[in-house]
């Protein structure tokens, strides 16, 4: 397999032909490896590699955001098909990663907590001027198509599908959306903050998932910090603090982004079906005890 | 249920990662029951699951080899009895430590040198030998061994170290050797990173930045110092490597 990765990067001009290339490899429990290789002339690549899923369109999702994230993303260089692999190769950015207490506090406290803001306010530029396609009303009928097959899964939350509050998804601006937006793909590099996997990106546009998925990622991805979220009114203090000032940025009433807790959570539901059952089950849960 | 989910999938992944793409014979070598890489799934012509025992139950007979898959035994005793030139990979899933084992008369790098040369010879040109061992430098490896010290209980030998098993293969006459740290072992791993001192620093310091904030300052510092002297990969438990005969 690794003869098509480094046949891949020769191809694309990102490695010499006699180069010895070195290779750092993980495998999660999904269906891809990811690797970072190193090319002693041009440095490090991130590649990510599949037989199971074509990256083609991973692939456009991360061209689409380092066009309009720029330096806050890896560049995107090259997808390929070899011997049956969908290959995807990015610039490999020296990073360290970034932990709940680096985003502790008021945002405009810390270089990070502006950059951060500063993330939500590009999402919003980027957000579509005169159109509303596809509606938070379609997408959740998408999201009640694939929950409604799914077995397992609770009558509570096929039932508060049934009955969402229309006029609270009125409510929620349409912003293209990160999708995965959890500390694990946050990185900083010289103090500035970057976004990593974008995978999902613009998979949904309901304004205030990516808040509440780092609000949750922060406090702690369970019941209580997800019903925590959800009652208090003012976030100081907590470690979700920066939510209030995302959510102004974003164009969203802050008491609107916690009356929709319960969306964003059958959304991650819905989004997180490539992942494994575990974090189903986790999501199940959690979901299945705050829905009223 | 994903590919990758289960330790066994993910082990066998990691030893197709160098594996050449195209029709190919795989030969397995084992001292326990049953080989631990090679199942019916794997993409080759033909596979070969070779137990080495001092008795033969199933000896190998050369014939077999029109069925895609055959299981036999070869006596640890003698020279291996395939052909020069019968395989396209060979896998080693602690075969080098358990032969160590067997053999405690000799140094382990002898016996490493002998059976890295036999795998050589029944190799094609450009065939691949890819394994993996326990590390003699962890620290895993010192407590065991003082652990068995004080009891007449039998140590499991070590054949390789991050130092010696790149020398290994390259004078057992393979080349493009490379050497990793299989992480976290070889039961259920994750990831391989590279021994090489730049390489494994980057790997290590990823994994340390990662879980710096459930750490005491104290800790983090020390495995901090350890990261940038690129010392982990002498203490990590599980050694990965491959090597090619030369065309």
């Amino acid at each position: 397999m690794l003869s098509f990765v480094r046949e891949a990067l020769i191809d694309a001009g990102l490695a010499a032909p006699q180069s010895r290339l070195t290779y750092n490899v993980v495998l999660s429990t999904g269906d891809a490896l990811s690797m970072e290789v190193n090319d002693p002339e041009h440095g490090w690549y991130h590649v990510k590699a599949s037989r199971y899923r074509d990256l083609s369109e991973q692939f456009a999702r991360y061209c689409l955001a380092r066009a309009r994230f720029q330096t806050r993303t890896p560049e995107p260089l090259a997808h390929v098909r070899l011997g049956g692999w969908s290959i995807l190769m990015a610039h490999a950015t020296d990073h360290r990663s970034v932990g709940a207490g680096d985003l502790a506090g008021a945002p405009e406290s810390s270089r990070l907590g502006g950059d951060l803001i500063d993330f939500f306010a590009v999402a919003r530029a980027h957000a579509p001027a005169d159109s509303k396609e596809p509606s938070h009303e379609a997408f959740m009928s998408e999201v009640r198509t694939y929950l409604s097959a799914y077995p397992g899964i609770s009558p509570k939350v096929l039932a508060s599908l049934a009955t969402l509050d229309r006029s609270l998804l009125a409510d929620i601006p349409h912003i293209p959306q990160h999708g995965d937006f959890v500390l694990n793909n946050l990185g900083r590099a010289h103090g500035r903050l970057l976004v990593f996997d974008w995978e999902d990106y613009d998979a949904t546009r309901l304004a205030g998932f990516d808040i509440f998925m780092m609000s949750l990622s922060v406090a702690g991805m369970n019941e209580s910090s997800a019903r925590m979220i959800q009652q208090t009114e003012d976030p100081s203090g907590h470690p979700w603090s920066f939510a209030q000032d995302a959510c102004v940025t974003s164009g969203l009433a802050y008491s609107t982004f916690r009356a929709a807790v319960p969306i964003y959570l059958l959304t991650f539901r819905y989004l997180k079906q490539n992942y494994g059952l575990e974090i189903g089950r986790r999501i199940d849960q959690i979901l299945s005890r705050i829905l009223p | 249920m994903k590919p990758y989910h289960t330790g066994t999938a993910r082990l066998r992944a990691i030893y197709q990662l160098p594996t050449p793409p195209g029709n190919a014979a795989v030969l397995e070598l084992h001292l326990s029951d049953a080989g631990r890489v090679l199942d019916d799934q794997w993409p080759a012509e033909s596979l070969v699951s070779c137990r080495l025992t001092p008795e033969l139950a199933r000896p190998w007979r050369a014939s077999d080899l029109k069925n895609r898959r055959h299981d036999c035994e070869a006596s640890y005793h003698e020279s291996l009895p395939f052909a020069p030139g019968s395989f396209d990979v060979v896998l080693l899933h602690h075969t080098l430590d358990e032969l160590a084992s067997v053999f405690r008369q000799k140094r382990p790098r002898q016996v490493v040198d002998q059976w890295l040369r036999q795998v050589a010879s029944i190799l094609r040109p450009g065939g691949l030998v890819v394994g993996c061992g326990l590390n003699r430098t962890s620290p895993g490896s010192w407590l065991r061994r003082a652990g068995a010290g004080s009891t007449t209980a039998a140590a499991e030998v070590r054949a390789l170290s991050v130092l010696s098993c790149e020398t290994a293969l390259l004078q057992a006459g393979f080349c493009n050797p490379e050497v990793f740290n299989l992480l976290p072992d070889s039961t259920t791993p994750r990831a391989i990173a590279s021994v090489e001192a730049g390489a494994s620093k980057r790997s290590f310091r990823h994994a340390l930045d990662a879980t710096r904030e459930s750490l005491h300052l104290p800790g983090y510092l020390a495995r901090k110092a350890l990261v940038e002297l690129s010392l982990n990969r002498f203490l990590e438990d599980t050694l990965f490597f491959w090597g090619y005969k030369p065309c």
